[in-house]
């Protein structure tokens, strides 16, 4: 405790120098341990008395605690839709830029329990290649036949990161590598880090039937983000962070798993080889924000 | 700037009094007992072991926010379950509620991301004009009642709304909701949307809030 407790002189009481010395050294004693909240006026920590002078960008552990970011504009990178006939084999996965070299530190991110960490990233796709869409009959709103794409075939790119030299997808997100079926892929619940790309569309046209014509998307850009609060108990250290894609994924609910919705790997044979369908993205940028959370 | 004090000082030789000696001293004593304020702060000082937890700032995280279950249907092999217009005529749809306590007052910063499926099948189906009944999803996010953010129209089948805003709150509790309007039900030609069709999911949703105290 700081504060100086002690009566002032009553009015005609003799005092000698003990008696002034006693009331200077009970501030002495009081304030010889730090000042505390005790002492201080409400508001009285303004900004000029903060220690930001540690550092030049910002990350002085008041709020925010590090940042990075990573622009890889050099290296266009194609996905191919994988094409397997067979039971699903794990789907496989094209980082999008690099990870060690990337948005990353040599010594890694530690996060700190309770510690926030906010991603933000920004694709540009160059082009998507389509196989030749089918026409759909007339009358069925959703008809589709045979070996023509799914209703809603949907390129994924999601987020990575590394930790003990293991790439693995980030907490809340999937790797696909989940069995429903005769197909790879995952639960709406572990896709909270990635963003959807549209493959091919299947719109209904104007004019005779049969009308449904697909169109593709070309040129998109793609804004994504991830948050996460270190919830674990421990720090975490993280020595990369990676985007990748993979494709052609469509949407499932056959009421075969619990009845939840589940994005999947398409694998029916619907492309006859690597080139007929591909997603070229043209440059990313991957930033990194870690905050504590209080 | 150090403090300055307004009581006159003892001079040398001046006789002291109790009353003269306790007027100096008390203002002393008071200063120190709760009235240190900014102008007498060390500058460029205090770092993070000197600041309680929450001193600044405080963080909200919601995750995994998706589709209210007691709207899903019309899934397949596929098809999301999703909402079907069996069960939805039109207007908002609070998809999303959250109840924060403790708030002091300062600048709150929302975000909210996620993905959606929007199905575009027969969207610009109206008669001759193709632009009639264009299929749209919005998204709507208030604050104890008040809205504090309104997308536009999105019209693309697969969509990644990324929805921020930045606005000042008062000290108490707050009621933050997120809700989703689309295309109701197209009536025009013979190509109309059915009762049963999955129309629209969403998925992959995180809010994150993130009030900073004044």
């Amino acid at each position: 405790m700081a504060r100086i407790i002690n009566s002032s002189f009553k009015s005609g009481t003799t005092i000698d120098n003990t008696d002034l010395n006693n009331k200077f050294a009970d501030v002495t004693i009081a304030t010889t341990t730090a000042l505390n909240n005790e002492n201080a006026r409400q508001e009285a920590v303004d900004l000029q008395a903060l220690d930001v002078t540690s550092t030049t960008s910002g990350m002085e552990n008041l709020i925010l605690k590090n940042h990075a970011s990573h622009f890889n504009e050099a290296t266009p990178t194609s996905g191919y839709a994988d094409y397997d006939a067979s039971i699903g084999p794990d789907p496989t996965i094209t980082p999008i830029n690099h990870g060690t070299g990337g948005a990353s530190q040599t010594t890694g991110f530690v996060l700190a329990p309770d510690d926030l960490v906010r991603v933000h990233w920004m694709a540009w796709m160059d082009k998507i290649i389509t196989q030749g869409g089918v026409a759909v009959g007339a009358g069925a709103i959703n008809s589709g036949i045979g070996h023509i794409p799914p209703h809603y075939p949907v390129w994924v790119i999601w987020l990575q990161w590394q930790i003990n030299t293991v790439w693995a997808a980030v907490p809340g997100q999937s790797d696909f590598d989940a069995t429903f079926g005769t197909n790879k892929g995952a639960l709406i619940s572990d896709l909270q880090a990635c963003v959807m790309v549209p493959h091919m569309e299947l719109i209904w046209g104007v004019g005779a039937a049969p009308r449904g014509t697909w169109v593709s998307h070309r040129t998109l850009s793609n804004k994504g983000s991830w948050n996460y609060i270190n919830d674990t108990g421990s720090s975490i250290t993280v020595t990369g962070l990676r985007l990748v894609i993979d494709g052609v994924y469509h949407p499932l609910n056959d009421g075969t798993t619990s009845n939840e919705n589940a994005l999947v790997h398409e694998n029916l044979g619907w492309t006859t080889s690597p080139q007929d369908n591909v997603v070229r993205l043209s440059a990313v940028q991957l930033q990194w924000l870690q905050m504590r959370s209080d | 700037m150090a403090k300055t004090w307004t009581v006159h000082e003892a001079r040398s030789e001046n006789l002291v009094t109790a009353d003269g000696f306790n007027q100096e001293y008390d203002a002393l004593k008071s200063s120190l007992n709760g009235g240190v304020d900014r102008t007498m702060m060390p500058p460029e000082y205090f770092d993070r072991t000197h600041l309680k937890d929450g001193c600044f700032h405080n963080v909200s995280l919601s995750t995994d926010i998706q589709l209210n279950s007691s709207y899903a249907k019309g899934g397949g092999a596929e098809e999301f379950d999703g909402v079907v217009y069996e069960d939805y005529g039109g207007g908002q749809v609070e998809t999303f509620k959250t109840t924060i306590s403790g708030l002091k007052d300062g600048i709150a910063h929302v975000e909210f991301k996620c993905w959606y499926l929007l199905n575009m099948f027969t969207s610009g189906r109206g008669g001759s004009n193709e632009l009639q009944g264009m299929h749209t999803v919005r998204w709507f996010i208030t604050y104890n009642g008040s809205k504090v953010i309104e997308s536009s129209k999105m019209a693309v089948q697969w969509g990644n709304p990324h929805l921020t805003a930045d606005f000042p709150i008062f000290g108490g509790d707050a009621e933050i909701k997120i809700l989703f309007s689309i295309t109701p039900k197209l009536t025009d030609g013979s190509a109309d949307d059915d009762d049963t069709t999955s129309m629209f999911f969403f998925g992959g949703g995180q809010f994150l809030f993130i009030p900073r105290w004044r």
